[in-house]
């Protein structure tokens, strides 16, 4: 239990207001309550702006605050614009995922930083989208809202997706997230809870520690990094 | 009948847990959905080597027993509860025990021997509000405060429909979003 208790957590996909009911600073009382260190404030909206965040509680020590946006579009042009114009401006760029020709065109796509729920239809994800998912540093992200929304046949169809999931990433070693998707302070829940929810998904108990800790962990230092210009390109000095 | 001998038992663990809802919860309910949260994801047979029981619920804190080597998926179960009778409901899990006294000095009890006085500000009394975000502002009703977090309650269309998206039934803010400083009871 050592290696939990002294693991950072994030949770890299929330969401608050002016999209959804709760402002960012109840977000982020009540995730530093429940254990995390840090936590992306993501918007999303049709026209996929990005809201500035104004965080007006007095900043808490040894938490980091990141700012992101979650793309909708319906075809891959758009998704490729809504990209391009949101890069430099968040710290982290999610794709909503779900159907097919999305999930490729963020897959493939260098700039993204996570597609979330890949399996919200119901649908897996398939060998050539993972792999490439592992070469350009995509995370898949596993979110724990679809266990928690849904009842019945179709949290069955969704849960085997997310197996398969699970399955094809760790064969071809993409990254791989488990995030909230919390719409409220009541979707949130403790890391030690998602961690059992992603091995109720069939990932091991390291994996689902790294999906919360180490994996977050190392996006959002990429994203700080200024040194870095493209994947493989550094400055050094 | 004889009583089995220690040595011969099941060995449990004890979860402290914390309840927070949007209203207040009868033991009864918290029993029913939780055990109706255990048998849709794990079926009756994994649910029949959970050893789930509730022994304790005060004031929001509670107790639940499991099996030694079922606490990740008893943690599972814990975390699908969404709402009970309508009331958007979230279970904290404070910690896990091997005894009932550890559990309860331990995560149930800290607050009064560490701090003296907690200074939790509950009231129930309605006071009205508004708050300005970068959309406009929202006026509303405050329902509940524990310390710095308020519950708001808005009718204004614009806020019903936020409010629907995000299936709640009141706007979870902060005192330090508010921007009248009126509210101190």
């Amino acid at each position: 239990m050592g290696i939990i208790k002294s693991s950072n957590f994030y949770d890299l996909n929330v969401h608050a207001l002016p999209d959804y009911a709760d402002s960012p600073s109840r977000m982020i009382l009540e995730a530093k309550d429940m254990g995390y260190s840090g936590i992306c404030l993501t918007s999303i909206n049709p026209a996929n702006t990005f809201h500035g965040t104004k965080i007006t509680v007095p900043m808490p020590r040894d938490f980091d605050i990141c700012t992101g946006i979650e793309i909708q579009a319906d075809n891959v042009s758009k998704l490729n614009k809504f990209i391009n114009k949101s890069v430099n401006k968040v710290d982290i760029i999610s794709v909503n995922g779900g159907h097919e020709d999305i999930n490729r065109g963020a897959v493939e796509n260098g700039h993204v930083d996570i597609l979330a729920h890949p399996a919200s239809q119901g649908n897996p994800l398939n060998h050539v989208l993972s792999k490439a998912a592992a070469d350009n540093g995509v995370a898949i992200d596993f979110n724990i809202d679809a266990l928690i929304r849904h009842k019945g046949a179709s949290r069955v169809r969704i849960l085997t997706a997310l197996r398969q999931n699970v399955r094809l990433a760790r064969k071809f070693d993409a990254p791989m997230v488990i995030t909230s998707n919390a719409r409220s302070h009541y979707d949130l829940r403790g890391p030690r809870e998602m961690m059992a929810l992603g091995m109720l998904m069939g990932m091991t108990q390291e994996e689902a520690l790294h999906a919360l800790s180490t994996v977050p962990g190392s996006i959002i230092e990429r994203n700080r990094n200024n040194n870095r210009i493209m994947d493989g390109v550094e400055v050094v000095q | 009948m004889k009583i089995l001998p220690p040595t011969l038992r099941e060995s449990n663990r004890y979860l402290a847990i914390f309840v927070i809802s949007e209203g207040d919860i009868p033991r009864r309910d918290l029993v029913n959905e939780i055990l109706f949260c255990a048998a849709t994801l794990l079926g009756d047979a994994g649910n029949s080597e959970m050893g789930i029981r509730l022994l304790s619920f005060e004031e929001n804190n509670g107790i639940i027993q499991c099996r030694m080597d079922r606490v990740w998926e008893t943690r599972a179960v814990l975390a699908t509860v969404m709402s009970i009778k309508g009331m958007r409901t979230r279970i904290n899990v404070l910690g896990v025990s091997g005894t009932v006294r550890g559990a309860t000095e331990k995560y149930l009890l800290t607050q009064d021997i560490n701090e003296p006085e907690p200074e939790i500000k509950r009231t129930k009394t309605i006071k009205e509000c508004k708050m300005i975000i970068d959309v406009g502002t929202i006026y509303g009703k405050i329902v509940n405060r524990n310390n710095n977090e308020i519950d708001l309650l808005s009718e204004d269309p614009h806020s019903l429909e936020i409010l629907n998206r995000s299936d709640t039934r009141f706007y979870g803010i902060t005192v330090f979003d508010i921007k009248d400083k009126e509210i101190d009871v």
